[in-house]
């Protein structure tokens, strides 16, 4: 299967650059905050094409830390590549889909899921990774079933509202990437 | 799959408290507290994200009480900006109907800010409403990820000016704003440039403003003309409305077998979605406005031509009143159905045909054939809360009607049936 979420994601950043006609993305340049992913800087923006991991992140600790294994698919996910958030269009509505800058990204992102881990304890919920948000406005996030792999729709201190897919390569596939400019002046 | 099966209903009697909304519930606090004058705010939404707000307008010195279960709130209005406060770290969970306008909002006081959020919060970007800000001088930095909460804010550094953003932003950034911009000197103009911005939501923000006695115009929701320098009064006292959409399936119901009054929602309210009431009318049903409640009685409905491109949520209800009414109804410009979460016209032809009428659809347009007698059905919902919501009007056709997956009300409104089974007589 990690193969499998991989191919799926590659598929999606290749199909964003064909469909924007550049050869790679731009986000804002940040001298603190950088990634292996980029390229060169352009004004006040960082162009940066998607970067395989090597070595991937370990999800070791998160694991120790919930007691149970890190869902494969999640390993797969945020394992791949260092790279910027990817807007995409699914036929439920907007998916814009969190991907790892750097080391500190993952590290506060984990810090992040062990805080989301501990509000299910609370409410005696089975654990979720969310990997997604949704429409700008709207609270509600996709997140990974770390048991089952099932995609779920979800929102903040809820049980999850709707299984959306089965699984997440299944899911990544009926996404369309869309252009969405993170400036423009 | 889970199921609910709605027994057949006689009729409809009864009273609805909507609640008033999270965004809604939030925007007047705030706005209250920056106004001369002293407010009470009546049907205010008890929900973390309000919670959240009382907290930071507490934190920023504002006298506030609540009472009624959280439900009233009684405000001392600052009579423009506040002062810089003491404790200057906002935490505010994950409401995200706070952190915006609070961002702005501090960026106007003089002083060193951190505003910060939950888990969920750190992962949702605020980028497009700093980088807004930043266009007027403001001074903002990321604390941790570039883009994301938490932030630090150095206030009182922006002035008038243009603001250029995208057009897929959020509605909230926008608001944010414009219920911002109008407290600095001197007259800001925003472009938003692309598709727009949902029209409904800023029209709401707009109407909201002039309330409080603040206004800023707009050519066709593309540029926004805010003059500064003004200052909000208190409309003494300010009722927050339920979301309109979600009365639509009380007001069907009783405009085909009895009568509901809707509290929270009255006949000034700014939400569009209320152009619903006008449609039933049309059909037949008799309205009584108030304004604080509206009732519903039923009438004998015919059927209509509509175009009901403003109303696309609301259109569904009129689609299921339409079983009920004399002759055909036809539902026209509709075609945004179509990028809703499901292919909603699709949806309602094939479950509308499950009970008996003769649906005909085009690219736009959706005509419904009432039946002369409606069949007992399993509706499926598609994973959609307003094909849920809207079929359960169908039992009012004396026939008990299976609603499949129930739970995708979950989404907008968790205890729907419950409350429609409050209103039923069986």
């Amino acid at each position: 299967m990690t193969h499998k979420v991989n191919a799926a994601l590659s598929g999606l950043f290749q199909d964003a650059l064909d469909r924007s006609g550049q050869d790679s993305f731009s986000t804002s340049f940040d001298p603190s905050f950088r990634s292996e992913c980029e390229l060169h800087q352009q004004g006040d923006n960082t162009l940066w094409r998607p970067r395989l991991q090597s070595p991937p992140v370990d999800f070791t600790g998160l694991s120790n830390a919930v007691g149970s294994p890190i869902h494969p698919d999640v390993c797969a996910y945020f394992g791949s590549y260092w790279a910027g958030t990817l807007e995409s269009t699914s036929q439920e509505g907007h998916v814009s889909l969190l991907q790892l800058w750097n080391q500190e990204d993952f590290d506060r992102l984990i810090g992040n899921l062990i805080g989301h881990f501990m509000a299910k304890q609370k409410m005696k919920q089975a654990f979720t990774v969310f990997f997604a948000n949704t429409e700008p406005d709207s609270e509600f996030f996709l997140s990974i079933d770390n048991e089952s792999g099932q995609v779920l729709l979800e929102e903040p201190a809820k049980p999850p509202l709707q299984i959306v897919e089965q699984d997440l390569t299944t899911f990544l596939k009926r996404l369309t990437p869309v252009t969405v400019a993170t400036r423009i002046y | 799959m889970n199921s609910i099966t709605l027994a057949p209903i006689k009729n409809i009697s009864g009273s609805v408290w909507l609640p008033g909304s999270k965004s809604l519930s939030n925007r007047a606090l705030l706005l209250s507290s920056l106004a001369e004058g002293n407010t009470t705010l009546t049907n205010l939404l008890r929900s973390d994200d309000t919670q959240h707000m009382v907290r930071a307008l507490h934190q920023l010195g504002i006298h506030l009480d609540l009472s009624d279960n959280g439900t009233r709130a009684e405000i001392r209005g600052n009579g423009g900006i506040f002062n810089t406060p003491i404790e200057r770290s906002f935490f505010l969970g994950n409401a995200g109907t706070a952190i915006r306008p609070l961002t702005c909002i501090l960026s106007l006081i003089d002083g060193e800010y951190e505003i910060d959020g939950d888990e969920y919060m750190r992962q949702r970007p605020i980028e497009h409403l700093t980088d807004a800000l930043r266009q007027l001088g403001a001074d903002i930095h990321y604390l941790d990820k570039e883009g994301y909460p938490p932030l630090k804010i150095i206030g009182g550094k922006i002035s008038c000016g243009h603001i250029k953003m995208p057009g897929h932003i959020s509605s909230q950034f926008l608001t944010s704003l414009l219920m911002s911009l109008p407290l600095i000197d001197g007259r800001s103009t925003i472009e938003v440039v692309g598709e727009q911005v949902s029209k409904p939501y800023l029209d709401i923000t707009l109407g909201m403003m002039k309330q409080f006695g603040v206004t800023a115009s707009h050519k066709d929701y593309h540029e926004f003309d805010i003059p500064g320098g003004q200052q909000y009064l208190s409309p003494g006292s300010y009722a927050i409305e339920g979301d309109a959409s979600s009365a639509s399936y009380f007001f069907g119901a009783a405009a085909i077998g009895g009568s509901v009054r809707v509290n929270g929602l009255g006949q000034n309210s700014v939400q569009g979605d209320l152009a619903f009431i006008d449609i039933i009318e049309h059909m037949g049903a008799r309205i009584i406005r108030n304004p604080e409640w509206i009732e519903v009685h039923k009438g004998p409905l015919k059927g209509v031509d509509v175009d009901l491109n403003h109303i696309p949520d609301a259109a569904m209800t009129i689609a299921t009143v339409a079983l009920f009414a004399e002759g055909p109804t036809r539902i026209r410009n509709i075609s945004n159905w179509r990028v809703k979460e499901t292919d909603r016209l699709q949806a309602m032809a094939t479950e509308l045909r499950k009970l008996g009428a003769t649906v005909e659809t085009g690219d736009d347009y959706i005509l419904i054939e009432p039946p002369q007698e409606i069949n007992a059905a399993d509706i499926d919902t598609y994973g959609d809360h307003r094909v849920a919501m809207s079929f359960s009007l169908a039992a009012l056709g004396n026939k008990a009607i299976q609603i499949n997956d129930p739970d995708c009300t979950r989404k907008t409104f968790p205890d729907y049936f419950d409350v429609l089974e409050s209103i039923s007589n069986h």
